[in-house]
């Protein structure tokens, strides 16, 4: 050890720099690395911030489903009441909802009976004129009485719409909550002329419906028993003894039920309506894209493109707004790239074999011997350069869709969005004019993460169609088309607005 | 020694500091330089390497750490061998010989040589030994070190320098006489 550092002491001296190292000469060179170290090490800090972003994005957009999965649950245990959208609910939920407000039901049953009945036969037995009349449905349930408010107030807007003379008022459109045996539909009957209202409570079980409902109500309130219309709605009510409704006629101040239909189709739908409207999508799709100008020049011709690829990862989440219309959102990652290739103007040594000698002889003038010599010229070199450009971006779409439905199992769907970018990072070789003076030249410049704005918008249209496998699952075929409208380059020499048609497949689980 | 407002000076990308900087180390780096790599050219490209890595990392360099000139070496070092493993000149694939017994028997002979005459030495060496044999002799690195450095194995390492000492001891010893001062 004693002689290594002896030789380390002795040998390692400074040395006289040469002329072409001082400073001046070397300065250019030092700057220049610099530049490219530092940018190499911003770019891979940005990695690291990207990778943190897509980590935390990543992070809401999981707690989100969690949490909306757990709070829907949750609805189910804890809330008693259900709104009702008859064309997306199965008889089973009632079961849920009704065991515990059971016995109370049975209670308020006979109440309300003795109720819709006195009334009835009131309205019946008076000549006063009755301007409309509502029909309530609520269900069995602690919040009872704000959620008859609020379908009240639904109610008489259909009532408004269907109005139909002053002697006849048809409401068409109410909607009566059933549970699994009981029937508790609320009346009420307004008399605006006279300030007055009924209200009128009506609560049936299903085994007797006809004889306590149907007949009661013709018998006490006058109603004809040889009326189709009644016969009609015991009928009707029979054959769907969970869910329909009726109509109600007023004609001569005498109320009957008038030409029941069925606002509530059966439908046999999952175990856990209320979270089955959201879906848990995953899709992988390849396409194409096309930035719409990517070099400066337009007239440069030796600029080339192929191989435009886009490659995706989607991950989304899906709720359904009504029967044909659905929303989603999620996280897309893109993978854009593309090969480029232009000629580019590289240094370069030529040997270059020439005569420098030649021995003639004098009196005849014969070339005697001829010595050549080799020399190494430094000349510019036009050479054809291939880089392979790509472009990380992790978009959350936002869309709205358009469902089709053309067969029992296969849907179509339209949809329009928007979606915000985080573009995460590209690498690869772009061609830039520097203009200075009168000298206009090419540069080729490496793409870094600061040639890039970091937010972009983009708009997508999508066509898809949907083939549903079994009771959760989903299998989806899209074709979209993505278009960007905002730059995602910085520089005011570059416009990077890509497009792009790429093909996706994926499936989609009920949650 | 670089004094430390010119460091600070450098941390903050004064072109000043950067070229006083320059001006004060550059012999040292030079002199680090010249013995990894015999071309004039390629050793203006480790010069340029080592001084741009050195101002783009100075801010991480702290000087209760280590000595700036240690700090220096290494990245010049390293630098260099990059030179030289861009350019295809570092090719280690020789079989692990084995080891020799020399270091005791050349070293205190090369230490009788002077400056000149060693870098004349150093120069006509072949260049896989002469970076093993400078790595481990100059600057003091393990050949668990070197064979990180130069991405090659231990035995390798150990073996390029059992080589270049013989080379040594073969040179040193027919030619003594005539590399010794005086």
């Amino acid at each position: 050890m004693d002689n290594r550092k002896k030789l380390n002491s002795k040998f390692r001296n400074n040395e006289e720099l040469p002329e072409s190292l001082q400073w001046d000469e070397v300065k250019g060179g030092i700057l220049e690395r610099m530049d490219s170290i530092n940018s190499s090490q911003g770019k891979s800090a940005d990695r690291i911030k990207s990778y943190k972003w897509s980590v935390l994005i990543l992070l809401a957009f999981l707690s989100t489903c969690i949490y909306v999965s757990k709070y829907k649950s949750l609805s189910l245990t804890d809330s008693e009441f259900v709104s009702v959208d008859s064309k997306q609910y199965p008889n089973e939920w009632i079961k849920n909802t009704e065991t515990e407000n059971d016995q109370s039901a049975s209670d308020q049953s006979a109440s309300n009976l003795n109720v819709i009945e006195d009334n009835l036969i009131s309205k019946a037995t008076t000549n006063e004129t009755i301007e409309s009349i509502y029909v309530e449905n609520k269900v069995l349930a602690d919040e009872e009485k704000s959620e008859q408010a609020k379908l009240e107030g639904s109610i008489i807007k259909n009532s408004a719409q269907n109005r139909n003379g002053n002697s006849i008022k048809m409401l068409e459109e109410n909607s009566l909550v059933v549970t699994e045996n009981n029937y508790l539909t609320n009346f009420k009957i307004e008399d605006k002329s006279v300030n007055r209202s009924f209200s009128v409570n009506h609560k049936t079980e299903e085994n007797n419906l006809r004889n306590n409902s149907s007949a009661d109500i013709k018998n006490q309130a006058g109603v004809d028993q040889n009326s189709s219309v009644v016969d009609k709605l015991s009928l009707t009510i029979e054959k769907l003894p969970l869910q329909a409704c009726c109509d109600l006629l007023v004609n001569n101040n005498i109320a009957f039920f008038k030409e029941p239909s069925l606002l509530f189709p059966i439908v046999t739908l999952s175990d856990n309506p209320l979270t089955s409207q959201y879906r848990i999508k995953v899709e992988q799709g390849v396409g194409a894209w096309k930035n719409s100008v990517f070099y400066f020049n337009e007239e440069n011709t030796e600029l080339n493109y192929s191989k435009q690829i886009n490659l995706n990862t989607y991950i989304g989440v899906v709720r359904n707004i009504g029967r044909k219309w659905t929303v989603e959102t999620g996280l897309k990652y893109n993978r854009l790239m593309s090969n480029i290739s232009f000629h580019e103007e590289r240094d370069t040594i030529i040997q270059l074999n020439y005569i420098s000698k030649k021995r003639i002889n004098s009196l005849t003038g014969e070339v005697l011997e001829e010595i050549s010599t080799t020399a190494n010229i430094s000349a510019l070199k036009w050479t054809r350069i291939k880089y392979t450009n790509t472009l990380n971006l992790l978009s959350v779409p936002v869309k709205i869709n358009r469902i089709f439905p053309l067969t029992k199992n296969i849907n179509a769907s339209i949809g329009l969005g928007v979606n915000y970018g985080l573009v995460l990072g590209g690498s690869g070789k772009w061609l830039s004019n520097q203009v200075e003076a009168d000298d206009q030249q090419n540069v080729i410049l490496d793409m870094n993460n600061q040639l890039f704005n970091r937010h972009t918008f983009s708009t997508s249209s999508t066509l898809g169609l949907n083939y549903i496998v079994g009771k959760n699952i989903d299998i989806n075929f899209n074709i979209q088309y993505s278009n960007f409208i905002t730059d995602i380059s910085k520089s005011n020499r570059l416009e990077l607005k890509p497009n792009s048609v790429f093909a996706t497949i994926g499936f989609s689980y009920h949650l | 020694m670089v004094p430390v407002h010119i460091i600070e000076g450098c941390k903050r990308t004064e072109q000043d500091s950067f070229r006083d900087c320059y001006n004060i180390c550059a012999p040292y780096v030079y002199s680090i330089v010249k013995q990894y790599i015999s071309d004039q050219t390629w050793r203006k490209d480790a010069m340029q390497e080592t001084f741009a890595h050195v101002f783009s990392s100075i801010g991480t360099y702290n000087n209760k750490l280590g000595k700036f000139n240690s700090w220096l070496s290494t990245i010049a070092v390293r630098q260099s061998i990059d030179v030289l493993r861009k350019n295809k000149h570092l090719n280690y694939i020789v079989p692990i010989d084995d080891e020799y017994d020399l270091p005791d028997v050349i070293l205190p002979k090369i230490n009788k040589l002077n400056t000149e005459a060693f870098h004349k030495l150093i120069y006509q060496m072949p260049i896989g030994y002469k970076t093993v044999f400078l790595l481990y002799f100059m600057e003091g690195f393990t050949h668990g070190e070197i064979s990180s450095i130069l991405d090659i194995s231990t035995n390798t390492s150990k073996s390029q320098l059992n080589r270049g000492l013989a080379w040594l001891h073969k040179n040193v010893g027919h030619k003594l006489k005539e590399y010794i001062h005086g």
